[in-house]
């Protein structure tokens, strides 16, 4: 549908070959671990036939056993939350640092872009300590556990949402707000009505770019748990891969992870598309990288 | 109300057009007031928090105890592990094997990643916007699945082993799980290429088509015009995207515990996940938390430095 | 070889800082022998010179003749080791729920359990964790009043225990034995007994590489090796020593690139390890993970008669408890010898009550008789070698060799 001629230095052959060979390498293994929930035996590398047993039936299936169905429901949850929070506060801060002039611009969008470059691994410990030694509210009133979990994740991906929410805000200028103000609509009215209906679409993508970043936490979300029952379901693949309940189960619920990310995320894309679909084919594409990267 | 709004109005003629003045005073600040206090609560504090801990010291009673107050605090735990960085020291190996494994992840991501994202920006045609889908799904695919699924396939009975070993490269199987560092360098390459693809293919798009062209109509030939226009406008991009690919591999313990588990493979990240978890070595673990988050600052402020003058030069 | 010179450095520089920054602050702050005493100092008990716990008055034992607490009991325990069973016939018996709360390890609990981020009633603790948390006051002593079952089923050595003399604090949890676990389909001819120092093994057998694993933990895995080194003192702090044992985990992981996990029984399920450092509650899980088409037999475990790593835990209650009379029932309810049998059968750890000695176990057909290796017997439990608390100093300088051993240094 676009750049139907090839632009550029002409390659042989074989740079197309690469291209099609790394998207090969990419998929073709986790296509294979999720053909593995569906093994007839226990083994998790070597195939012995079709079967649903460690989905569902069996006492050690995905949806009959405790441990699976346990990450799974804590996974949800914490997504659940995240999404509402980073949302929200996304939304306002991305309001907030497009329209701020002079003071309190630049520390602002500064501290946003800390957890982006940051190792996840420091934002954990630096989180972990904190809970743990300071005894002076909020601190002292945040267990290890789920709360501290959310508040993580929040941090985390707080920063993406806003940066996908100030990109569509720049895109749309000023125009419409001050034309549904000068249409009678006062101030925060024109705001409420013009910029978040015009906003909803990115404020949408940025909700499940929350939910996905939340889903697929892991160093955060193990850092700051507290005990099994706050096992997230990367947690458990993680502490099971070599080993642990290594049945096709695993598998299954790796599947779920996976499928649950991708789904959301297309979603998403056409959503981000079906709004942008009055804008060029160029931006499009940009978007669409812009908002994986 | 009115009055303030028609007083705002001529000012607002007077400078640049400002949408803002038809809103009360601080509205835009009482906004983004909730966000910021949370990042001053959840980033800047638990920064904090490690300098102290890692100034701190350990109570009689093997507590770890922080040191909040600059003006007691103390180098000797953050002096002890730079020392015991060097040759010879506690965390020398484990420097290494960052630094070396790091290197090795990025020169693997630049050599795979960079002609796929070039070709895909660049010659794709008609298979662009399929190809560009196909390779954010591993994007969103877990780190973890996409690790987990490599472990199914390099174990002794599995996959790889027989297809090596059917084709006659192998003669047994291969323990590609057992402590190889190698394995872990192609995991973390593999691992971190979608982070370093993407932003890359995003920039290399943005490559004006018509500087190409006019190598080529200059007299050009294809290499010549890939050596001479195309290699110095990519490696902007290459910078960024390398950055965006160290900073979390760099953090990284997951994958080397998984794909090796050894001792001798161990990062820094191992380190800095196990002390930091408690213990009397909780301020040695985050006295390497501290000195990775400055080293990567260090780094970072390069990759800032360098951008803003590739700006410069391209405005000039 | 300055590598062993800078892992003294390190040790150093922590010690100083301590009296560096009590030296600033505190005003200074003085301890008795540093080298016997532990946390608080408290003396460092051991098997052949039993320690009192210390009772403060402002951390009292409650009062008897309470009646138990609603609940829920909150119990922090081993992943794995409490089997449902028990759980429920608890429930049953008291009608007080118990919601537990599982750790991964219980040197992972103890930084939650310090910092006060833990809400929990009673805890199973290690031995060595013992004084840091009287010392600390998170724990406090428990009345026998509301434990009846001590007295009348704990064996006789243990109404008095080395760790806790007179039992003001503690009641006892599970023993097990740590030792070499290996698969004898893929090492026929190995025999521990053919070695004169059987820990030796895993330095001496050649075509193990990749298939050996040590425990990702401190104590463990750096007494096995002092025992290979032929140091006896499994809590020694000597830096030659524990240099020593450094050094041979270097050598160890250079020629098979030894693998540190926690996983064992799993690994040598799956047979991706041969031989390895294990408990012998692992050779027991083990079976349930191991591929139908192999026999059980090929699970291999052994541990000496005299001189074996016996590892103990015990119940403390929290000295926040919200249910410390439920506390005191949940620690008796253990001691029963159905809750014995219930737990062995789940865990493969011995409840060191009456009629669970190994012999009883397999006698009584409790057990399977091919575990037998696998469980510590009374003599073994009389000679074995224990895991103690240790001095700050000392506590510095096995995690400083435990840091050497974990970055390969």
């Amino acid at each position: 549908m676009t750049n139907s001629k090839p632009k550029g230095v002409r390659f042989p052959r074989p740079l197309a070959l690469l291209v099609w060979a790394y998207i090969l390498w990419n998929l073709l293994p986790v296509v294979s671990a999720m053909a593995f929930s569906f093994n007839a035996s226990r083994s998790r590398s070597e195939w012995h036939g079709f079967s649903t047993q460690w989905w569902s039936g069996t006492p050690l299936s995905l949806f009959d056993n405790e441990e699976y169905t346990s990450a799974l429901t804590h996974s949800l949850e914490l997504a659940a939350m995240t999404t509402v929070l980073s949302t929200v506060l996304g939304t306002l801060l991305a309001l907030a640092v497009t329209r701020i002039r002079g003071i309190g611009r630049r520390p602002v969008n500064f501290i946003l872009m800390i957890p982006i470059v940051t190792p996840e691994l420091i934002l954990a410990v630096g989180l972990y300590l904190s809970l743990t030694f300071i005894m002076v509210w909020p601190f002292s009133a945040i267990e290890l556990g789920t709360t501290a979990q959310v508040v993580g994740q929040v941090t985390y991906t707080v920063g993406f949402v806003v940066v996908i929410i100030r990109g569509r805000i720049a895109v749309l200028g000023d125009g419409l707000e001050a034309a549904a103000r000068d249409l009678g609509a006062g101030p925060i009215a024109a705001l409420v009505l013009v910029l978040f209906r015009l906003l909803l679409p990115a404020v949408l993508v940025g909700a499940m770019i929350s939910f996905a970043f939340s889903i697929d936490n892991f160093v955060i979300t193990q850092y700051l748990s507290a005990d099994s029952s706050t096992v997230s379901i990367p947690m458990y693949l993680y502490e099971n891969a070599r080993g642990g309940n290594a049945t096709p189960a695993l598998n299954a619920l790796a599947t779920v992870l996976v499928l649950s990310t991708l789904v959301v995320v297309a979603l998403a894309s056409l959503m981000y598309r079906w709004a942008t679909r009055r804008e060029s084919v160029e931006s499009h594409i940009t978007s669409t990288v812009a908002l994986s990267a | 109300m009115a009055k303030r709004l028609a007083g705002r109005k001529i000012l607002r003629l007077s400078s640049a057009p400002d949408a803002d003045a038809a809103y009360p005073r601080g509205f835009w600040h009482a906004l983004g007031a909730p966000g910021v206090a949370w990042f001053a609560l959840w980033v800047l504090v638990p920064a904090y928090t490690i300098v102290a801990v890692s100034m701190g010291y350990v109570s009689d009673s093997m507590l770890p105890v922080p040191e909040w107050d600059p003006r007691y605090w103390n180098l000797e735990t953050l002096s002890a592990v730079v020392r015991e960085m060097a040759p010879g020291g506690i965390f020398a190996k484990v420097l290494m094997n960052t630094v070396t494994y790091v290197l090795g992840a990025l020169v693997l991501c630049v050599l795979i990643g960079y002609p796929v994202a070039y070709y895909i920006a660049k010659q794709a045609g008609r298979w662009k916007v399929l190809l560009i889908v196909l390779l954010t799904i591993p994007f969103w695919t877990s780190y973890l699945m996409r690790m987990l699924a490599w472990i199914g396939l390099l174990s002794t009975d599995g996959y790889t082993n027989r297809l090596l070993m059917s084709i006659g490269i192998l003669d047994e199987p291969y323990g590609w799980l057992e402590g190889h560092s190698f394995v872990v360098v192609i995991s973390l390459a593999y691992g971190y290429l979608p982070y370093f693809i993407l932003p890359l293919l995003a920039s290399l798009d943005r490559i004006d088509d018509r500087l190409i062209d006019a190598g080529k109509d200059l007299g050009l030939s294809s290499v010549q015009t890939f050596i001479r226009v195309i290699l110095p406008l990519s490696k902007a991009p290459l910078i960024a995207a390398s950055t965006v690919a160290i900073l979390p591999m760099c953090g990284d313990f997951y994958t080397t515990n998984l794909m090796s588990g050894s001792p001798a493979t161990a990062m820094i990240g191992n380190q800095i996940q196990v002390l930091a978890q408690g213990g009397p070595q909780q301020n040695v673990g985050a006295s390497l938390a501290l000195l990775l988050q400055l080293a990567l600052i260090l780094l970072l402020s390069y990759y800032l430095y360098s951008s803003s003058k590739a700006t410069k030069a391209v405005a000039a | 070889m300055s590598r062993r010179g800078l892992l003294q450095g390190l040790g150093l520089g922590a010690g100083a800082l301590a009296l560096a920054a009590c030296a600033t602050r505190e005003g200074g702050s003085t301890t008795g022998n540093a080298a016997t005493q532990g946390p608080g100092g408290i003396d460092l008990a051991r098997p052949d010179s039993p320690v009192k716990l210390p009772l403060y008055d402002d951390n009292q034992a409650i009062k008897s003749g309470l009646n138990p607490e609603a609940g829920p009991l909150k119990v922090y325990c081993w992943t794995g080791t409490v089997p449902k069973k028990t759980f429920a016939s608890f429930e049953e018996k008291y009608g007080i729920e118990v919601r537990p709360t599982f750790y991964g390890s219980p040197d992972e609990a103890l930084p939650k359990i310090l910092s006060g981020s833990m809400d929990f009633d009673v805890y199973e603790c290690s031995m060595e964790q013992l004084p840091i948390l009287v010392a600390n006051k998170v724990i406090q002593p428990v009345n026998s009043s509301y434990l009846p079952n001590y007295e009348a089923n704990v064996w006789d050595h243990l109404q008095s225990p080395w760790y806790d003399a007179d039992a003001s604090y503690t009641t006892p949890g599970y023993y097990w034995s740590t030792g070499i676990a290996w698969r004898e389909d893929h090492l026929p001819d190995f025999d521990p007994a053919s070695f004169e120092n059987p820990y030796d093994a895993f330095w001496q057998l050649d075509g193990i590489a990749g298939k050996v694993q040590f425990f990702d933990y401190m104590r463990d895995a750096l007494a096995m090796t002092l025992l290979r080194n032929g140091v006896s003192d499994i809590n020694t702090t000597e830096k030659a020593h524990l240099d020593a044992a450094v050094e041979a985990l270097r050598e160890l992981t250079e020629r098979t690139r030894l693998r540190l996990s926690t996983d064992a029984y799993q690994t040598l399920a799956q047979g991706t390890n041969w031989i390895e450092q294990a408990w012998g509650a692992d050779v027991y899980f083990a079976e349930f993970y191991l591929p139908k088409n192999i026999s059980p037999e090929v699970l291999k475990f052994w541990a000496p008669e005299d001189g074996a790593m016996v590892t103990s835990d015990s119940w403390v209650i929290s000295r926040n408890a919200k249910n410390p009379v439920a506390a005191h029932l949940w620690m008796d309810h253990l001691l029963e010898r159905e809750q014995g049998v219930n737990t062995v059968q789940y865990s493969g750890v011995i409840t060191p009550v009456r009629g669970m000695e190994m012999e009883n176990v397999v006698a009584d057909g409790i057990m399977d008789a091919r575990l037998l290796t696998a469980l510590p017997s009374p003599e073994q439990i009389a000679n074995g070698v224990f895991h103690g608390p240790l001095s700050k100093e000392g506590e510095t300088a096995w995690q400083n060799a435990w840091l050497a051993v974990k970055s390969y240094a």
